[in-house]
């Protein structure tokens, strides 16, 4: 297995594009909505509960199970994206991955004039280009698995 | 990416003594030059006529240059909007940590990554609150000349002063932006000001019920 979910969620703790690959638990819409916006929530509780003021990239980052791993990236302008994998992901790994997913919601979310900031990302080219961004960590022996949606 | 930032810490400093080591301005030059590179280029001839259609339509629609202003200003918050997020994954900036900084990494990264010329700050505000970004080129205006009936009215390339009030924005910096000179109208060199209004905070209001 490998990177098992992928969460993208708006500054005001809305979900707005979410992915899952084999082996993530069934959730239905609601409950990934209700887990996107609890993590967006104990995101600004981190931030509040911080010592020193945060300028930049910052609150909760990780979560370490002993059954999964959880990376955040949250760049300044308060959009979330949140990665779940098996531990046999690198951490370092999906850590890059975070960064380019960004760039990747920066030129075909963003950059569409069509895609309305804030709202949920149905983009084609969003869609395609995380599907192989993630390639080859999803799925089992590097196969990758269908997206199942919600 | 980040780390380059480090360096050149020695290089001479502009009026903003209190700046960081990390927002000295030739490694912020340095690090809008490799931004620059990286990204994909477009035809600066092609975006001026594409930019001057739309002035130039936008001046036909709304006869009043002052609307225009307006509209141009409406335009660039929009692109601002959503190239802040484009700036903060491609260009490695240092993070900003008091409204100040914002400037020379506005004038010297963004500057050189989305429009190819370099900008400086000038007249910083003594409390930091306000700046000027000064720039001689301005590949907008490459092939224009204003029509003495729009001169002293029309600010050409108002759509930058909406960009970098969008982009502000998107990190909690609430700013007005306007052109101060315009080498269109006479002036010896382009500036525009910047000026913050208020800072927002992304967090819960305080509990009022006690």
């Amino acid at each position: 297995m490998g990177i098992y979910a992928l969460f993208v969620v708006n500054r005001s703790g809305g979900l707005i594009y979410h992915e899952k690959y084999v082996g993530a638990p069934t959730m239905s819409l609601n409950e990934a909505l209700r887990m996107a916006s609890t993590f967006h929530s104990v995101q600004q509780i981190a931030a509040d509960v911080a010592p020193v003021a945060a300028a930049h990239e910052s609150g909760m980052t990780a979560v370490e199970a002993a059954e999964f791993r959880l990376r955040a990236y949250q760049p300044r302008t308060g959009v979330q994206f949140v990665l779940l994998s098996t531990l046999e992901v690198n951490a370092e790994v999906l850590q890059s991955l975070l960064v380019r997913l960004h760039l990747l919601y920066a030129d075909y979310a963003l950059k569409n004039p069509f895609y309305e900031k804030d709202m949920p990302i149905r983009c084609k080219r969003f869609e395609m280009a995380v599907a192989r961004l993630l390639e080859g960590y999803t799925g089992r022996d590097g196969v990758v698995a269908r997206p199942v949606r919600a | 990416m980040a780390q380059d930032a480090g360096r050149g810490s020695g290089a001479p400093r502009r009026k903003v003594s209190t700046l960081p080591a990390n927002f000295s301005g030739a490694a912020l030059t340095r690090l809008g030059e490799q931004a620059s590179q990286r990204a994909e280029q477009v035809n600066g001839e092609l975006a001026a006529l594409t930019y001057g259609a739309l002035v130039r339509q936008l001046v036909v629609d709304y006869e009043d240059p002052g609307e225009v202003n307006v509209q141009l200003e409406r335009l660039g918050y929009n692109i601002g909007l959503r190239l802040a997020d484009d700036f903060l994954a491609r260009s490695g900036a240092p993070p900003c940590r008091r409204f100040v900084e914002t400037s020379e990494v506005i004038a010297r990264v963004a500057f050189r990554m989305y429009l190819g010329v370099s900008a400086r700050v000038a007249s910083v505000a003594e409390d930091g609150s306000a700046y000027s970004v000064v720039f001689e080129e301005n590949p907008l205006a490459d092939f224009v000349e204003m029509p003495t009936a729009l001169r002293d009215q029309l600010w050409f390339s108002n759509l930058l002063c909406g960009a970098i009030r969008g982009a502000l924005e998107m990190v909690q910096y609430v700013v007005s932006v306007s052109f101060v000179r315009d080498v269109l109208r006479g002036d010896a060199y382009n500036e525009i000001r910047v000026a913050l209004r208020e800072q927002r905070y992304e967090r819960a209001p305080p509990d009022e019920e006690l």
